[in-house]
């Protein structure tokens, strides 16, 4: 077919080079609207923070750490702020200087998924939202629910203590519950604590890091955690492919285990898992694990975000969006702040996602001011 | 930046462009030959304007006119990743929001795109001598990988004995039987056959897809690579025993829809061949897109070379096999208004 001049002459520019002097003519010709965008991140804001362990818990907390061979005196977290040359700030935690420096001078379009930034990419998608107005969620995907179910949190504290912080998460709303089970405490006795404080449709899962050691010594403590109604679940209970496979089919209770202990293909070829905990990368990695959790029924339980009132309204933001996300884990409790201002409202189990564009979470200055850890760094 | 840009107006069109005249004999004759009396693509472009001035273009396979109800006033923003419309509307949504952006839509979906992309280029089962005129042309057109149909009424060993006259050793052909190799047996004893054309890589669809026991034993002893129609097959078992190297992606579903697949696949080493940019320059473009940010589609696929008409303005233009995705915001791609007018129906 003959062509019109104007494509004639496109196609002879490019047949020339695409590197040569003709690439402006190019451009030129077929230039994208005046309109594109310039958003720009201008500097950052890194701040360090140690949060004291909420009174409640602190000493059980600290101690529970050490036996596990780790100083945990407080929450040690990092801040961010991300500012663009058209006045939008956004947020994010556990975040280092070098990820929010290499974002000084770009765009933060540059960083979609982006899973080498950290929390950083928290305060990313925060600019991202409030520049297109849009809640955060609808930047993940398409159809994003309106709420997600976040879960309580609580290490291996003594049966009287964990039976207190059981009552306190039903009554700030909460309706899952995981907890630490570890050779010190005896988990069975944790759960009948647990079981006689909170009400019967209060969910609880055990989470062994790997402590229960044995096949034996799993089936035993999950056939006596099986007996007491509110649990439903247990995560970590060893860390090897044999070990699964010996304890398929025997277990009273739903089986998690974290991502990537398993070979993921043989464990979902072979049925050795129900749910995946995931942590770590906040981007692509996420979009991943959702579509295979999604595919392969294998829901995902996240905590890669769980220690502020930032990060938990993140990880909120991600379930809503992806579908694969049965449950979101919050740590922010068990600090004596959640360096968010708006509170993180749980209502019958469900915590409603913020519908304002971004975020739609601040950080709380007064408490940054108050935990701060030193300078921190600026650009 | 206009950041937020509000859809004004929307419209859509529907084109018929036909088969080029170099090929449109011989392809009128196997459609019709299958019962499809067809001598023509029919693509709908979708057209979105916006207060800021910004147009957005998509292409769609089917009528959309109903899915543009309710679209003025919206933001662009408050469609992103919304299949509900369809893929034409979805694609200039995206077109849209890469352009409000300032980035290309690749961007949309990764921060680390690849800049080129594998193209392929495509053949029905045309007779020996049209098939080696073909690769001949996509030789010369910078291709280096050709899917060709096989079809029981071509000889599929004469067509490539034809093309292996032309083409080089490194030149690699996938043969497409839509499942007309009918048997285990038949699709073996075609690859024997093919054995000593080093061009020929891969096998799809060689028989029924629903045939699960028939692809196992397929997979035991092909030589080739294998691939399946992810929309036809139960992915699950194919993923699970492993039973192809490739799923073809031909559902039109754009975004998170493709996203995910390229996830699954990329758990299991599996790659994707897209086709769901078949009609215009407008979806090819865009699949590239697609392509360079989602790291396990292995290769895309059109038809625009086998029609009259690409109706954009910019060549798609290869070089030893690739692509390069246009870095201007949006998809980087103009309608040809001459030629939309042209085919407009």
């Amino acid at each position: 077919m003959k062509k019109p001049n104007r494509r004639s002459v496109l196609r002879f520019l490019t047949s020339l080079s695409t590197t040569s002097a003709v690439q402006p003519l190019l451009s030129a010709a077929a230039a994208a609207p005046a309109e594109a965008a310039s958003l720009r991140i201008s500097r950052y804001e890194v701040i360090p923070v140690r949060v004291p362990w909420a009174a409640r818990v602190r000493d059980s907390l600290i101690l529970n750490w050490r036996r596990a061979g780790r100083e945990e005196p407080h929450l040690a977290q990092t801040m961010v702020r991300l500012y663009t040359d058209a006045g939008l700030v956004g947020v994010g935690d556990s975040s280092s200087e070098a990820a929010a420096r290499r974002t000084v001078g770009r765009s933060p379009w540059e960083f979609v998924l982006d899973d080498t930034l950290g929390g950083v990419l928290v305060a990313i998608y925060d600019l991202l939202g409030q520049a297109t107005g849009v809640p955060m969620c609808r930047l993940f995907g398409g159809s994003p629910q309106p709420r997600i179910q976040p879960a309580f949190w609580s290490h291996c504290y003594p049966p009287d203590l964990m039976a207190a912080e059981a009552k306190l998460g039903a009554s700030l709303g909460f309706r899952i519950h995981k907890v630490k089970a570890r050779p010190w405490e005896d988990a069975v006795e944790q759960g009948s604590a647990i079981s006689g404080a909170v009400p019967r449709d209060y969910r609880v899962w055990a989470d062994a890091n790997g402590f229960w050691g044995s096949v034996g010594r799993t089936l035993q403590i999950a056939l006596g955690l099986g007996e007491i109604p509110n649990y439903f679940a247990i995560e970590s209970p060893l860390r090897h492919t044999e070990g699964y496979r010996q304890l398929k089919g025997k277990l009273p209770l739903r089986l998690a285990e974290h991502y990537g202990v398993l070979d993921p293909m043989t464990a979902i070829r072979e049925g050795l898992v129900d749910s995946y905990v995931v942590a770590g990368r906040l981007g692509r990695t996420m979009v991943r694990l959702n579509a295979m959790a999604e595919f392969h029924r294998m829901p995902l339980w996240t905590e890669s975000n769980c220690w502020t009132g930032i990060g938990q309204v993140f990880q909120a933001q991600q379930a809503a969006a992806l579908p694969g996300i049965e449950y979101t884990i919050n740590c922010a409790h068990i600090a004596e702040d959640d360096l968010m201002r708006e509170p993180f409202t749980v209502r019958d189990g469900f915590y409603e996602v913020p519908r304002t564009p971004g975020l739609g979470a601040t950080l709380d200055d007064n408490a940054l001011d108050k935990y701060r850890a030193g300078k921190g760094a600026r650009s | 930046m206009s950041a937020t840009p509000k859809i004004t107006r929307a419209e859509a069109i529907g084109l018929r462009i036909p088969y080029a005249e170099r090929v449109r004999e011989n392809m009128v004759a196997n459609y019709r030959r299958e019962n499809v009396d067809r001598s023509y693509y029919s693509p709908w472009i979708v057209r979105i304007h916006t207060d800021a001035g910004l147009v957005g273009l998509g292409e769609a396979t089917t009528d959309p006119r109903e899915q543009l109800a309710g679209l003025s006033g919206r933001t662009v923003w408050s469609l992103l990743h919304d299949a509900s419309r369809g893929n034409g509307v979805m694609m200039a949504v995206y077109d849209l929001a890469a352009q409000a952006a300032g980035v290309p839509v690749c961007r949309l979906f990764s921060s680390q795109p690849r800049r080129t992309i594998q193209q392929i280029w495509w053949s029905h089962s045309l007779r020996p001598d049209l098939m080696k005129a073909e690769t001949r042309r996509a030789i010369e057109q910078g291709y280096t990988v050709h899917k060709i149909k096989a079809r029981p009424y071509e000889d599929t060993v004469a067509q490539v004995a034809a093309m292996a006259e032309v083409a080089p050793h490194d030149y690699r052909i996938l043969v497409d039987a839509n499942g007309s190799f009918g048997s285990p047996g038949k699709a073996l004893a075609v690859a024997e056959a093919l054995q000593r054309f080093h061009q020929v890589k891969a096998f799809e669809q060689p028989i029924a897809h629903e045939d699960l026991p028939g692809h196992r034993e397929i997979r035991k002893h092909l030589k080739l690579r294998l691939a399946v129609h992810w929309e036809a097959v139960d992915v699950r078992s194919f993923m699970l025993e492993s039973l192809c190297d490739s799923f073809v992606v031909e559902d039109f579903r754009w975004g998170p829809a493709l996203t995910e697949k390229s996830a699954l696949c990329e758990l299991t080493g599996q790659t994707l061949w897209v086709e769901n940019g078949l009609n215009t320059g407008l979806s090819q473009v865009f699949q590239a897109h697609m392509a360079a940010a989602l790291p396990n589609v292995e290769f895309t696929i059109s038809l625009t070379h086998v029609a009259e008409d690409d109706v954009v303005i910019e060549p798609f233009v290869m070089d030893r096999g690739r692509y390069t995705v246009p870095q201007k915001p949006g998809i980087g791609v103009t309608l040809d208004q001459p030629a939309v007018d042209k085919y407009r129906v």
